[in-house]
């Protein structure tokens, strides 16, 4: 059983139309039809540009925020239930970390209570259990018992990211969420909390569930992966089945704009032109035609489906065919001569 | 974060030890001078030569520093000095029953406003729009006309004249505030809404809390007093400063001092209500606008 | 920005209509004005009779009723104890009211906001103390004390300046110089002024400007000025709205003028029902109508509130 489905998920927002208003003159479909699971002990990552409805995405899995549409299964429990009740340990099993380390804690509290605050809401443990646990965690990402007396400011960016894990931690999950989690720090701290991720998943056999822009990243990390624009997969695979062969326009792009592992790496360049059109009024058809080097003129009238093109690889683009027909010699060809023009 | 200017460039600035000391003065004075006044209040009995109500028809009008009056008499003969010092209570009194309740409910009403957003969030919002611009005098007077001058008639409308601006205040900052991602991570891990409130939003608030609550005590003093001088507040015999003006205005002419003294009394209230929470504004928040 | 428009058409009415009726219930509940229109020894007979000739007897809703119709129709009733039509009273006064406002106004901004302005400049200095502590004695004093203080200094003791009523010139020098100098209206136009004078000051390009070498006056008069002119539109707008509803009925009062407020005063106590009501939705119709424009031109400055 995997530890989270998503299936059919939409979610949209009216837009406000003032006090006196007949029902919504528009939506913005933030989440526009968004299927992926993650098994137990598996890092996912969600990839994209700012505005793709990621962190959307994230909110909603995270219980906070019910769909418009779609189902959402926690161990095969639906999340957003009726009568309002949660699958059983959700909120033990389910926590965050966030991307800003400056709002993510509160500035009055101190550390100690802070990283408590999951054990005091959910009860049932002396205060002394409380304390024990929470410097327990504090040793695990790398701090120490006397910083649980300190306050936010006294730490660092990449030391208030360590707080935010320890807090997620305190109830022992098995699933976290890290929407952008390094985003914000440092280039030389990141890689020093990557690696804490990285470690943190071993040992406790953790699921991630990792959203960035940053494909380094998300390479580093996760096991396998989704590409959303505007509020759709595009592709989805493992990720280093995507890292080394990006099969849709979109992913080509992002992974090219990424800087190289080695200077000595040569790939042709795709430029992609235009900016991400506002999701206000999504352009018909596929949604990145307009952008796309290798648009036809079957991609402005058909949104294409996201199917299966090999074992647990899909892509949701015209060149690979609607039916989940693997690539066939003209196909290919076609893109090749798109990316040298 | 923006950059500040250096000191040394913005034109006029004066530095040195001279305006340290101002500085740390206004804080100690006005809250000395608050302290005498609730001194007073406390202690009128002792402190005021006379009795408040007692009228003496023999001594009317009697003017400042004749035999045994320091500030003179009323038109009753009543001694200025003991109405004033009297007259302090009710001050006190209604500028801190109405900032207490004024501002829970105020603030409380505004987290709950911004917190839940949507029709809650209008509904109280357009109340409390209405209510700023009511005139409240009016209303005041006209409840003294059905039910007559009372203290309570007082205190209904100055907690009606001040959850408002506490509202627009606490929803504000809590809008701000909500969004702030501990706000979220305590979301996620299921704490209670009105812990959260409690906890996360409350404590932001309290320095803008304190700022208002000074300001607040100023207006309502001084609206307290509006409602004396209209007769629709604290009814006589009992001394309010408000209605000491109004008595005085016979004599405005022939015997000054009857208004005088009691309004500056108040004055020396209000200004130093209004020091203390302009000075806490620089304080704690330099970014605060001045708006309303 | 039309639907922003209509839906805060749409609440001022609501305002006004919920003002209203709360005013119209009130001013009910003070008593039967029929009393203090008849003779002390009339009989229970001859008042009901009158209250029924008045139609103060019929249900409220229907009281209500008449009252909106008349009300749409441009008339605001007759009054009650002098019989004159409402509107002829409140026309007779409105101007003398408006005068001291109007004269207030434009002596607040002639002085508040070259005050605001040099103390904005000469931040800390002499000028800045004075300007300050002007604005705050300003919010601490209570007008009508400073008004019978002026009574007491001018009229009483050194006789150059009349005591009350209205008349010539010299009649306006109190009042209007008491309403420039309390009701926060001073103290406002010179903080609202110097704060934003002073963002500006501050900013960035204003470095920018004096490294260009532009003349020093011309930066901060022009762009200082223009931004504290929003705040300070708010401000005035504010300051209007609370001059109509109760700042007016207290200097009124002091110095017996002829305008609205002391026509309110006398209306509440004679019970003059149509009196009251007409002038005091009169002034939250004022405010309704002030904030609404206000807001309008507000969303006109600033896109991103029609949103």
């Amino acid at each position: 059983m995997n530890i989270l489905d998503v299936v059919g998920l939409e979610k949209r927002y009216p837009v406000r139309t003032g006090f006196f208003s007949r029902g919504p003159a528009a939506s913005i479909r933030a989440v526009d039809g968004v299927d992926f699971s993650i098994r137990e002990g598996e890092a996912f990552s969600l990839v994209g540009e700012s505005g793709c409805g990621k962190t959307t995405t994230a909110k909603v899995v995270l219980g906070i925020e019910p769909p418009t549409e779609g189902t959402i299964l926690f161990r095969g429990e639906q999340v957003y239930q009726a009568n309002g009740r949660l699958p059983q340990n959700f909120r033990r099993a389910v926590n965050a970390v966030f991307q800003d380390p400056w709002s993510s804690l509160d500035p009055r509290m101190r550390i100690g209570t802070i990283v408590a605050e999951p054990l005091t809401v959910n009860g049932g443990l002396s205060r002394a259990e409380v304390m024990e646990r929470v410097e327990a965690v504090l040793w695990e990402v790398g701090l120490n018992a006397q910083d649980a007396r300190k306050f936010p400011h006294e730490f660092s960016g990449g030391q208030r990211q360590r707080i935010a894990l320890a807090r997620a931690l305190a109830l022992s999950p098995d699933l976290i969420v890290l929407d952008e989690p390094v985003s914000a720090l440092d280039v030389s701290i990141r890689a020093q909390i990557m690696n804490l991720l990285k470690d943190l998943q071993a040992q406790r056999q953790l699921s991630y569930m990792l959203i960035s822009h940053n494909l380094a990243t998300v390479r580093y990390l996760s096991h396998s992966m989704a590409v959303m624009y505007l509020g759709r997969i595009v592709e989805m695979g493992a990720s280093e089945d995507i890292f080394s062969d990006p099969l849709h326009p979109y992913t080509k792009a992002l992974i090219q704009a990424a800087l190289p592992s080695s200077p000595r790496h040569r790939r042709p360049l795709t430029r992609l032109e235009g900016e991400v059109p506002s999701p206000l009024a999504p352009p018909p058809g596929c949604a990145f035609h307009p952008r796309c080097p290798a648009a036809m003129a079957h991609c402005a009238h058909v949104v294409p489906a996201l199917v299966e093109v090999a074992p647990g690889r899909q892509v949701a683009c015209h060149l690979y065919g609607a039916g989940g027909t693997s690539l066939d010699a003209a196909g290919s060809h076609a893109i090749q001569e798109a990316e040298v023009s | 974060m923006s950059a500040t200017v250096a000191l040394t460039e913005r034109p006029g600035i004066r530095r040195g030890p001279s305006r340290r000391v101002r500085a740390w003065a206004i804080p100690v004075v006005t809250l000395a001078i608050l302290a005498l006044l609730m001194a007073m209040a406390l202690l009128a009995d002792f402190a005021a030569p006379y009795s408040p109500t007692e009228t003496a028809l023999s001594s009317r009008l009697r003017p400042p520093f004749s035999d045994g009056h320091l500030l003179g008499t009323d038109g009753l003969g009543r001694d200025i000095l003991s109405r004033v010092i009297h007259g302090s209570r009710v001050s006190l009194i209604v500028a801190a029953i109405s900032i207490l309740v004024g501002g829970s409910l105020g603030t409380g009403l505004g987290v709950v406003s911004a917190y839940y957003g949507g029709r809650i969030d209008a509904i109280i919002m357009r109340v409390a729009d209405v209510l700023l611009g009511f005139p409240l005098i009016i209303l005041a007077i006209l409840l003294a006309g059905i039910y007559g001058p009372s203290l309570n008639n007082v205190l209904v409308i100055l907690a009606l004249a001040q959850w408002p601006r506490f509202t627009r205040m606490a929803r504000g900052e809590a809008l701000a505030l909500k969004e702030r991602d501990y706000i979220l991570a305590a979301r996620i891990v299921g704490m209670p809404a009105w812990q959260i409130i409690w906890l996360h939003l409350l404590p932001h608030l309290f320095s803008s809390l304190l700022i208002l609550a000074s300001l607040s005590a100023a207006s309502a003093v001084i609206i307290e007093a509006a409602l004396s001088f209209f007769g629709a507040g604290v009814p006589p015999p009992a001394p309010t400063w408000g209605g000491m003006i109004n008595d005085g205005r016979d004599f405005v002419t022939t015997a000054w001092w009857v208004s005088f003294f009691p309004g500056l009394a108040l004055v020396l209230m209000v200004l130093s209500l209004n020091l203390l929470g302009d000075w806490l504004r620089d304080e704690f928040d330099p970014r605060l606008t001045q708006a309303g | 920005m039309t639907r922003y428009i209509l839906s805060r058409l749409a609440q001022g009415f609501v305002v006004l209509i919920g003002a209203s009726l709360l005013i119209f219930t009130l001013v009910r509940m003070t008593g039967n004005p029929v009393v203090l229109m008849l003779p002390p020894d009339a009989s229970d007979e001859d008042i009901a009779r009158v209250t029924a000739q008045m139609g103060l007897d019929r249900p409220i809703y229907e009281q209500y009723g008449v009252f909106v119709a008349q009300m749409a129709g441009g008339d605001f009733g007759t009054s009650l104890r002098t019989r004159r039509p409402v509107r002829e009273l409140i026309g007779d006064r409105l101007w003398n009211s408006m005068q001291l406002g109007i004269l207030a106004l434009v002596g607040s901004l002639a002085v508040g906001i070259p005050l605001g302005v040099f103390s904005a400049v000469h931040r800390g200095r002499t000028v800045d103390i004075i300007a300050r502590s002007l604005a705050m004695l300003g919010q601490s004093v209570p007008s009508f004390w400073l008004g019978i203080v002026f009574i007491a200094v001018f009229a009483g003791w050194l006789r150059i300046l009349p005591a009350a009523r209205m008349g010539g010139p010299e009649h306006f020098v109190l009042p209007v110089v008491t309403l420039i100098l309390t009701g926060t209206l001073l103290s406002g136009v010179v903080r609202f002024v110097r704060s934003g004078m002073l963002e500006v000051l501050d900013a960035e390009y204003i470095k920018l400007a004096r490294a260009k070498g532009l003349s020093e006056r011309v930066v901060i008069w022009k762009h200082g000025l223009r931004n504290a002119v929003i705040p300070l539109v708010t401000f005035l707008g504010f300051y209007l709205t609370l001059l109509v509803g109760g700042v007016s009925l207290i200097i009124e009062t002091v110095f017996a003028w002829p305008g609205v407020g002391t026509l309110l005063n006398q209306a509440i106590f004679a019970r003059d029902f149509p009196v009251t009501q007409a002038v005091t939705i009169l002034f939250v119709a004022g405010f309704v109508v002030t904030n609404f424009v206000i807001d309008v031109l507000y969303a006109y400055l600033d896109p991103r509130i029609r949103l």
